[in-house]
C-alpha cells in the first residue's frame, strides 16, 4: 500500500518541497528580492491556471479584501523564510520551519482554551528541548534559526487563517488572493526599503535567477498544490500529515549531497534535531493511537 | 449577570495562565543561556605519554608529555574504560589573582595535585572519593586546589589521577572568589532542591500511614533512593557523610543506583500499569526490579567497573520504560497518570541533557549542570500530584461501587 502510486507521489511533493531552500541558496538575489518576484510570478501563473482551465470565483467585496489582508501573513512567513536561508544553511531553516506543527497547536490552544488535547503539552516541552540543544552546542547559527523559528510561528498563523477560508472557499482561490496580497504587500513595502533602510533593489535580475523564481513559482504554487490535492483524496489526512513531516529529513539528506560541508552541522544540532522532529511525529501517531484504542474498546 | 461574571472570571483566568506561562517561559530562557560571561583564563595541559604506567612525581617531571594545549578556562579529557594511572601537567600564565584549580566530577578514585613550594620542592595534595575527606586541602564536595603562582613566569603543575570504570577528567581554572560564589550558589540550589524532595519524601511515608496507600509508601522509597543517588553523584554524601570511611565509597554509588532502579520500577508497576494497561511494560519493569535488587549480592563479588555499568544501564532502562509505561497508560485513557508523564520525561530528558554535557556536546548552563538534579524534583512533584489523584480516584470509584 505504501509503494502505490498515490503515495508516491506525496513523497515526491513533500521531497519537492524540501527543495525550497536549496533553489533559495542558488538565487543570486536578496531575500526582499526573491520574496518580490517570487510572489508575482505566482499570482501570474495561478491567473494563467484558472484561464486555462476556465474557473472564474464570483467572491464578494469584503471575503476578498480578508484574503488579500491575510497576504501579509503570507508576506512575513516568506520573507523571514528566505532570510533565514540566507543567513543560515538550509539545513537549519527546514528545523526551525518544523516547529511549525506546534505553534499551530498552541495557537489553537488560544483560540479555544477549554478544549482537551492530551500530549500537547509533553510533545511541545520536547521540541522546545531539541531546540534548547542546539542552540547550546555551540551553534553558529542562532540568528538564522531565531528567525527561522519566527518565520514557522508567521507559517503557522497564516495555515489556521486559511483553515478558516477553506471552509467556505477553494483553497486555490485563497492561495491566489494571499498571493496577491502578499505582492501588495511588498509593493508598499518597497519605498520604505529603497528610502529608510537605503538597502539597493535589482529590478533587472539576471536571467538565470528570474527563471528559478519562475521555476519555484509554477513547481511550487501550481504544480505542487494540484498533485497534492489529488493525492489527498485517495490518502488519509493522518498519513498526509505523517508523510509531511519528512520533508526536513529529505532536505537535510539533499542540501548535504549537494553543497557537501557547508551544510554538516555538530552533533548537537542532529541530537536536537531528532528530538524536534520526534516531537512532530509522535503528537499525530499517539492522538491517532488514542482514539483507535478507545474505538477498539467500545467496540 | 451570571454569565457576565463567568466571563470576567475565564479572562482573568486566562490571563493568569498567560502571565505565569511568560513568567515561567522567562526564567526559564534565563536559566538556559550558556555560562559564556566568565573572563577567560588560559591554560595549557598535555598528558603523559607513557600510557597510564604508574610512576613518581620526579619521573613525571622528566618525562615526555603529549602535545601541550592551550584550553580557556576548561578541559575535558577522555579515556574510556581504565584503571590507569594518568598524569597532567598543566601550565599556568601568572595571574593577579588566587586562582583554584576544580575537577567538577566528585566521582574519581583519586586525585593528586602535585605544586612546588617556596623552598622549590614537590608538595602532594590528595582529594577523590577513595582518599579521606580530611586530607582535602579545600573541604568541598569536588577535587579542588589552590594554585600559587611565580611573579613573571607561568607555574607548572602536575595531577595524577586514578579512577575505575568510564574516565572521563573535567580540568577548570578560575579565581577564588568565582569558586567560593558559585559553591555557595550550588549549596543553595542544591539545598533547596534536597529539602523539597525531603518534604515530598515525609508527605509520602505519611500519607502511607494514615491512608494505608502502598502506592505512597513505594514514592517516599523512590524519592529516598533518588536523593542517595544525588549524594553520591554529586559528592556529598562523603562531605556530609561518610567523610573518611573510604572503602564504602565506590559500593555507595552502585547501591543507590540499584535502590533507585528497583523503588523506581516497582512505584510505577503499582501506579501506572494498572490493570490489563500497559501490562507488557509492567512485566518488563517488574523483572528489571527483580534485576536490580538481584544485583545486591553481586556488588560485592564482581569489580566495580563492570557492576557500575550494569547499574547505570538498569537505571537508564528503568528511567525509560517508566516514561513508556505512563505513555501508554496516558493514550489507553487512565487520565489520571497525566502528571506522572510530564514528571518522567522531564526526569529523562534531565539524564539526557547532563549526560550531553558530560560528554562536551552542550555548553554549560543551569540546566546541563543541573539537569539529573531539575529531573528528581520535577520527578519528586508530579509523581507526589500523580499518586494523591490517583488515591482520591480509586475512593471514589470504591464509593460508587
Amino acid at each position: 500500500m505504501i509503494f502505490s502510486k498515490s503515495y508516491l507521489k506525496l513523497h515526491w511533493i513533500i521531497f519537492l518541497n524540501s527543495l525550497i531552500p536549496i533553489f533559495i541558496i542558488l538565487i543570486h538575489l536578496n531575500p526582499f528580492e526573491i520574496l518580490f518576484f517570487r510572489t508575482l510570478a505566482a499570482v501570474v501563473m495561478l491567473k494563467i491556471w484558472f484561464i486555462y482551465k476556465k474557473r472564474h470565483f464570483q467572491l464578494e467585496f469584503a471575503p476578498r479584501l480578508k484574503m488579500m489582508l491575510s497576504g501579509g501573513l503570507v508576506f512575513c512567513f516568506w520573507g523571514l523564510s528566505f532570510l533565514c536561508v540566507k543567513l543560515s544553511t538550509a539545513s537549519v531553516y527546514l528545523v526551525s520551519l518544523s516547529t511549525a506543527p506546534l505553534w499551530v497547536s498552541l495557537l489553537q490552544y488560544l483560540e479555544n482554551p477549554r478544549t482537551h488535547r492530551p500530549f500537547q503539552f509533553l510533545t511541545s516541552l520536547n521540541a522546545a528541548m531539541g531546540i534548547y540543544i542546539i542552540f547550546n552546542s555551540d551553534f553558529n547559527y542562532g540568528s538564522g534559526m531565531a528567525v527561522g523559528i519566527t518565520a514557522a510561528f508567521f507559517g503557522a498563523l497564516l495555515t489556521v487563517t486559511s483553515s478558516h477560508f477553506s471552509k467556505v472557499y477553494p483553497s486555490i482561490c485563497v492561495t491566489y488572493y494571499q498571493m496577491s496580497g502578499s505582492w501588495i504587500a511588498s509593493l508598499l513595502f518597497l519605498p520604505f526599503y529603497l528610502y529608510v533602510l537605503q538597502e539597493p533593489f535589482n529590478f533587472t535580475p539576471a536571467w538565470i535567477d528570474l527563471a528559478i523564481v519562475v521555476f519555484l513559482a509554477f513547481a511550487f504554487s501550481v504544480y505542487a498544490y494540484t498533485v497534492f490535492i489529488e493525492v489527498m483524496q485517495k490518502i488519509p489526512p493522518f498519513f498526509v500529515a505523517l508523510v509531511s513531516n519528512l520533508s526536513p529529513i529529505y532536505g537535510i539528506l539533499t542540501a548535504l549531497l549537494f553543497f557537501g560541508k557547508s551544510e554538516r552541522m555538530n552533533a548537537g544540532f542532529y541530537i536536537g534535531t531528532f528530538l524536534l522532529l520526534g516531537s512532530v511525529f509522535a503528537y499525530p501517531a499517539l492522538v491517532n493511537y488514542m482514539k483507535s484504542y478507545s474505538m477498539k474498546k467500545r467496540s | 449577570m451570571k454569565h457576565t461574571n463567568n466571563c470576567c472570571g475565564s479572562n482573568v483566568k486566562t490571563l493568569g495562565r498567560h502571565f505565569v506561562f511568560w513568567i515561567f517561559f522567562f526564567l526559564s530562557a534565563n536559566l538556559a543561556i550558556a555560562d559564556n560571561l566568565g573572563s577567560g583564563y588560559f591554560f595549557s595541559a598535555a598528558v603523559l605519554k607513557n600510557e597510564g604506567k604508574p610512576c613518581s612525581i620526579e619521573q613525571a617531571e622528566k618525562a615526555a608529555f603529549l602535545s601541550e594545549e592551550t584550553f580557556n578556562k576548561k578541559a575535558n579529557f577522555s579515556f574510556g574504560f581504565s584503571e590507569a594511572e594518568y598524569w597532567f601537567k598543566i601550565v599556568v600564565p601568572p595571574q593577579i589573582f588566587p586562582m583554584i584549580l576544580r575537577i567538577p566530577f566528585p566521582v574519581l578514585d583519586s586525585v593528586s595535585f602535585f605544586a612546588k613550594d617556596e623552598a622549590g620542592i614537590w608538595r602532594e595534595m590528595q582529594a577523590g572519593d577513595c582518599q579521606p575527606f580530611s586530607r582535602r586541602v579545600l573541604p568541598f564536595h569536588i577535587p579542588a586546589f589552590p594554585l600559587n603562582f611565580e611573579r613573571d613566569k607561568a607555574s607548572v603543575f602536575y595531577l595524577k589521577i586514578k579512577s575505575e570504570g568510564s574516565l572521563t577528567i573535567p580540568i577548570e581554572i578560575c579565581s577564588k572568589d568565582e569558586f567560593f560564589y558559585e559553591g555557595f550558589t550550588e549549596q543553595m540550589y542544591i539545598g533547596g532542591l534536597f529539602g523539597a524532595v525531603a518534604v515530598l519524601i515525609l508527605i509520602n511515608f505519611c500519607l502511607y500511614f494514615f491512608f494505608e496507600r502502598l502506592n505512597c509508601l513505594f514514592l517516599a522509597f523512590n524519592l529516598t533512593a533518588s536523593l542517595f543517588f544525588l549524594l553520591n553523584l554529586n559528592g556529598y554524601w562523603q562531605a556530609y557523610f561518610l567523610g573518611d570511611v573510604t572503602a564504602f565509597a565506590n559500593a555507595s554509588m552502585i547501591l543507590s543506583l540499584i535502590l533507585y532502579s528497583a523503588a523506581m520500577a516497582f512505584y510505577t508497576v503499582k501506579s501506572a500499569a494498572l490493570e490489563s494497561h500497559a501490562w507488557k511494560y509492567r512485566n518488563l519493569l517488574k523483572k528489571l526490579g527483580y534485576f536490580a535488587l538481584f544485583q545486591l549480592p553481586l556488588m560485592w563479588l564482581f569489580p566495580f567497573k563492570y557492576m557500575v555499568q550494569v547499574a547505570i544501564l538498569t537505571g537508564v532502562l528503568v528511567a525509560v520504560f517508566s516514561f513508556f509505561a505512563y505513555l501508554i497508560s496516558r493514550a489507553r485513557g487512565i487520565a489520571q497518570v497525566r502528571y506522572a508523564v510530564t514528571g518522567s520525561y522531564i526526569y529523562v530528558i534531565g539524564i539526557f541533557i547532563s549526560s550531553l554535557k558530560f560528554f562536551g556536546i552542550l555548553e554549560k548552563t543551569f540546566f546541563s549542570e543541573y539537569g539529573i538534579e531539575t529531573g528528581v524534583l520535577m520527578q519528586a512533584v508530579f509523581f507526589t500530584i500523580t499518586t494523591v489523584t490517583l488515591s482520591s480516584h480509586h475512593d471514589s470509584n470504591t464509593q460508587h461501587e
